[in-house]
């Protein structure tokens, strides 16, 4: 019997790998019978999709399938939840747009991912503990391979706008508007409880790569063609302006409207110190005081900064 | 038939037959997530059922599901912010932390939160 179900499992192995292969060869066949990689969990205001084998926008709404190839972006006031097979969640926020390029999922055995992002903002929540999981974000300037964790990315002109006000980064970086990105890993950490995998990122652009291993590093991409810079322990504003990019309608429920936005970003800073006054400055997995690893020797390993 | 049609159909049919089958029940099970989810107070129990049983990434992206639909949602807010402790992100629980207006009804969770954190007093 156990021989059975690993042959059985070698088949199934077999056929996701063939399944995949066939898909991308096969090209806008596959649009026939789309292979449905999740849902749309939680849709907020103006969100739009694009199926591969159709050149109209659509409506997306709750529960709604999401397949291979679809193409989305929100408008100035979207957002969206997408809950993927392997419970993996993926969030977009208002002008973002994305293609789902790949997920391959078998539960005993991997999950893989591929999305590409074309502009706006996201987080990445890892969903059950699958063997060989792995993640990839292709964004304008860069690719960032995850494992096991909670990432969040912003691509473009708020991005450079955090970036700018970041102590790590120089008064002399040319910044691009519309392709600048900046990736910051959010856990879990060394001390994480539930025996969880540390989270990783790599994040791979002009022949170099970063990785962050500890809550709190971030890289930035600051345009097409430049290195990642990092990595840095993100600022508790710039986090802070990084969490009200991707939660607006919280930060708005928390802030009571524009003005106490601001004030609320201000005071943060000054707030978090406080909290965390009792801080070990010792402690190495402290991002306030201390940075991560940079490897240049995997920069070419062909797998675009995807880990495994 | 040709050989693109040839092709076509042995994708529709390694799609249907080995991929779907198994995804086909599991997005059902999503559809159903996404129903709890939609609704604070049993979004919510999902989220302490997912921690309870160690799945703490999992956790918060309910809770962000919940938020998302329920934004005042300040007891969300508060599990999120311990959520994020127990994964080791204490600074981003603190950033989240300090933002979420302070309410009668949810002190205790407030302090519980910031006991079990290793948050300073603000005052």
């Amino acid at each position: 019997m156990a021989r059975f179900i690993s042959s059985h499992r070698s088949i199934r192995h077999h056929a996701l790998v063939a399944c995949a292969a066939l898909a991308l060869a096969s090209g806008g066949t596959l649009a026939a019978q789309p292979v449905e990689i999740g849902i749309a969990a939680t849709v907020r205001g103006d969100v739009d999709i694009r199926t591969s084998d159709s050149r109209k926008w659509r409506d997306i709404v709750r529960k709604q399938r999401i397949a291979w190839g679809d193409m989305i972006r929100t408008g100035s006031k979207g957002q969206l939840h997408i809950l993927l097979l392997d419970r993996s969640n993926f969030t977009i926020v208002p002008n973002t747009r994305i293609t789902i390029d790949r997920f391959v999922y078998n539960p005993e055995e991997s999950r893989s991912f591929v999305v590409r992002m074309i502009e706006g903002a996201f987080r990445f929540m890892s969903g059950r503990r699958t063997p060989n999981s792995t993640a990839r974000i292709d964004t304008p300037t860069g690719t960032i391979g995850i494992r096991g964790t909670i990432i969040d990315g912003i691509v473009g002109e708020e991005a450079a706008d955090i970036a700018e006000d970041e102590p790590f980064i120089g008064d002399d970086v040319d910044h691009d508007e519309d392709t600048a990105t900046l990736v910051v890993l959010r856990g879990p950490g060394a001390e994480t409880a539930g025996g969880l995998t540390p989270g990783l990122a790599n994040v791979t652009a002009a022949g170099r790569t970063v990785m962050l291993d500890q809550p709190g590093l971030a890289a930035y991409i600051p345009r097409l063609g430049a290195q990642p810079i990092g990595p840095f322990p993100i600022s508790t504003s710039g986090l802070s302006k990084l969490q009200d990019e991707l939660q607006p309608s919280v930060t708005r429920a928390n802030s009571g409207g524009f003005i106490g936005k601001v004030l609320a970003g201000l005071a943060a800073a000054a707030a978090v110190a406080i909290l965390l006054n009792n801080e070990d400055e010792d402690d190495p997995n402290n991002p306030i005081v201390d940075g991560g690893h940079t490897d240049d020797s995997t920069a070419d390993d062909g797998r675009g900064g995807q880990v495994e | 038939m040709s050989v693109k049609q040839h092709l076509g159909l042995l994708t529709a049919l390694s799609v249907t037959t080995f991929c779907v089958p198994s995804a086909a029940q599991t997005v059902e099970e999503l559809d159903a997530i996404s129903d709890t989810t939609n609704e604070e107070e049993s979004g919510i129990r999902f989220a302490e059922e997912q921690a309870a049983r160690g799945e703490w990434l999992e956790a918060i992206s309910t809770l962000e599901r919940v938020l998302a639909t329920n934004p005042k949602s300040r007891r969300a807010q508060l599990l999120r912010s311990l959520y994020l402790c127990r994964i080791d992100d204490r600074t981003g629980a603190a950033v989240e932390f300090v933002k979420i207006r302070k309410k009668k009804k949810n002190r205790e969770l407030r302090e519980d939160v910031r006991a079990q954190c290793g948050f300073a007093r603000e005052d």
